[in-house]
């Protein structure tokens, strides 16, 4: 058969190759000890090319590619499909991988790191791709496995017990997990989820239970606040690399799942539950943020909140916002670490009285990226979180408003520190990683102003923003203490609150079933 | 009435992984709500009567009720993760009880955090 005679059917024959191959990769790593960051360049290289093939499919774009493993059949094998769901998380993916490899000195020296990384890398991009039931469980907990070790890989104290602590919440978490699977399983007769969209929707509409569970699970990893308590220890204390990987694209495998199974949460009770863990989310990781002067954890319970906007917008504007937000806090954290390492630091105190300065080639691509986070319109997720404000109520798009000026001050004090301690001469050239990411960020902004044309509405909301969130730093900053409560992130307060919830679903759906 | 000890041996380790404040006591309840929940799994699809995945044709089947295959693959796949994970973190709550001195969370939790500030304040 040659590439012209029907090439449409060579596109699942193309993606399965291209998922199985992929676990070479990382067995190359240690067989090549001195030789292995051409392993991870030719992994890099070899992702980029197909998902830029798969990019230019128009069948992505319609149904999705589907492959089936073994000629089992839908009911009983494993299932992958590509879809644009899919593409809008793999993408950010390889971006970071690509800007990790520049930035990581690990990464170029330590080839056990530098096996985890890759070998995380690849089940990421396997885990944008399953659709059922059994692989999502395979996929989650081998990133979980692999963020565990990574987090403590400097085998510092705290990082240990990040670690330590995800593990517990995470094991949980992955429990609930297995009950909910087991229920809808026991209901339907598959783990399919193309299988499980066909199901009657009588039957699908008493799981309430089963799905709360899996949204639980799912919401435990993906760093929403109050289910994700585990995120700020975690994400600060883990090393620079580690931090941006985790907020950048490890804290999507949780919401990509959402996403990818938001058709069976439409029921009122699940949808409104969803709604109030987005409004709850943005709104305390903000008000966090904003108690805080360690640079890592203020970054840290911003992820929280950009979580919160993420569920907001759900798999169409949020999937979208979600891909921004990996590039600019991958960038945030990257550079924040850099600036720690500078200073020996992480307080913002101790950054303003150090003697030592800042170069510009870590400043200017912390303000591109603090510029994305604050929703400018010239940068990346500018326009997709102006989507997910329009697409509320109005009392949520008026909270929203009102969290990204929060989101603008909390990250101002950051960058007016940096601005202070900056040195404003050579080297004004970021590096590969920093400059790649900030390259990404602004010309995917421009690319979108200038393809969409959102019109000067949105120009205008996200400068004012901008500036009265400014304006309010300059206003309150001598108010703002540090606190953080680190009882409240506690292993049995946070286990005490899953019983609350769940008891409190479960109770709110046989009430309004009238039993 | 299988399936209510089993949800209630599911409680009694998601309880116990709350009260108990000794890391390796931890553990274990986790591991129990780990077994119970892997319990449920089984439980809930072991005794239906459905055909193997495979016969051959014209093969004529002997065995009176066959237990559904598929949980069985993802408890197995359950049991190793559970594995994998409890003893990662038993190796972490060793470094732990090394470095602090004590299994209890609540200690270790007061320890890191003034480390935390000792570190941001030098």
């Amino acid at each position: 058969m040659t590439w012209g005679d029907n090439p449409v059917s060579l596109l699942p024959s193309l993606l399965s190759f291209f998922a199985v191959f992929s676990f070479v990769f990382p067995f190359l790593v240690p067989l090549f000890p001195r030789k292995f960051f051409w392993v991870l360049l030719a992994h890099l290289l070899y992702s980029s090319a197909f998902l830029f093939f798969f990019f230019l499919q128009e069948p992505v774009y319609q149904q999705g590619i589907s492959v089936v493993f073994g000629g089992w059949g839908k009911g009983r094998g494993v299932q992958i499909l590509l879809n644009e769901l899919s593409l809008d998380f793999m993408i950010p993916a390889v971006a970071l991988f690509a800007a990790g490899l520049g930035f990581s000195r690990s990464l170029k020296k330590d080839w056990k790191f530098a096996f985890l990384v890759d070998l995380l890398f690849t089940d990421l991009l396997l885990l944008f791709l399953a659709n059922d039931l059994f692989n999502v469980y395979v996929t989650m907990e081998l990133l979980a496995l692999l963020s565990y070790l990574l987090i403590a890989s400097e085998k510092k104290n705290r990082q240990i017990w990040a670690s330590l602590k995800y593990m517990i919440i995470g094991a949980v978490g992955f429990n609930f997990y297995l009950i909910g699977v087991a229920d809808v399983y026991a209901a339907t007769g598959t783990l399919n989820l193309q299988l499980l969209q066909a199901v009657d929707p009588a039957i699908l509409e008493k799981l309430v239970f089963p799905f709360t569970m899996i949204i639980l699970s799912f919401l435990i990893k993906s760093g929403a606040f109050f289910f994700s308590m585990w995120l700020p220890s975690s994400h600060s204390e883990a090393s620079g690399m580690v931090s941006a990987l985790l907020s950048g694209i490890i804290v999507k495998g949780g919401i990509f799942f959402l996403f990818r199974l938001w058709p069976f949460f439409q029921t009122p009770v699940l949808q409104g539950f969803l709604t109030a863990v987005g409004v709850a989310s943005a709104g305390f990781g903000v008000f966090f943020a904003l108690l805080q002067k360690d640079i890592k954890l203020i970054l840290a319970f911003h992820t929280m909140s950009q979580v919160g906007f993420i569920l907001l917008g759900g798999p169409t504007d949020g999937a979208l916002y979600a891909m921004s937000h990996a590039l600019f806090k991958s960038l945030l954290f990257l550079t924040a670490s850099r600036a720690a390492v500078t200073f020996q630091a992480r307080h913002l105190s101790r950054i303003s009285a150090s003697e030592k300065t800042l170069s510009p080639s870590v400043t200017l691509p912390f303000l591109i990226a603090f510029l994305s986070i604050s929703g400018l319109f010239f940068c990346s997720g500018g326009l997709y979180k102006f989507n997910i404000l329009h697409h509320q109520p109005t009392w949520i798009f008026w909270y929203l408003e009102l969290i990204s000026v929060g989101t603008v001050v909390s990250i101002g004090k950051i960058a007016m520190v940096f601005m202070k301690k900056t040195r404003w001469q050579k080297p004004w050239f970021p590096g590969w990683s920093f400059g790649f990411l900030t390259f990404t960020l602004v010309s995917h902004g421009i690319l979108l102003l200038s393809t969409q044309s959102p019109g000067f509405a949105f120009a205008l909301s996200s400068v004012e923003v901008f500036f009265v969130g400014l304006g309010l730093w300059f206003l309150v900053q001598r108010f703002l203490g540090s606190w953080f409560p680190y009882r409240l992130f506690r292993i049995p307060l946070v286990l005490n609150g899953y019983l609350v919830v769940l008891s409190g679903i479960v109770g709110l759906f046989f009430w309004r079933s009238g039993l | 009435m299988e399936r209510t000890l089993i949800l209630l041996t599911a409680f009694v380790g998601f309880y116990g992984l709350i009260i108990s404040r000794n890391l390796i006591k931890k553990l274990l309840f986790l591991g129990i709500f780990n077994g119970a929940v892997i319990g449920f799994f089984i439980q809930v699809r072991s005794f239906l009567k459905i055909p193997p995945l495979y016969m051959e044709p014209g093969q004529i089947l002997h065995i009176g009720e066959i237990a559904d295959p598929l949980p069985h693959a993802l408890v197995i796949t359950a049991v190793v993760i559970g594995f994998a994970t409890q003893s990662l973190s038993l190796v972490f709550v060793m470094i732990i009880s090394q470095r602090f001195h004590t299994l209890d969370e609540g200690k270790i939790e007061i320890l890191v955090e003034q480390e935390r500030q000792d570190d941001l304040g030098r």
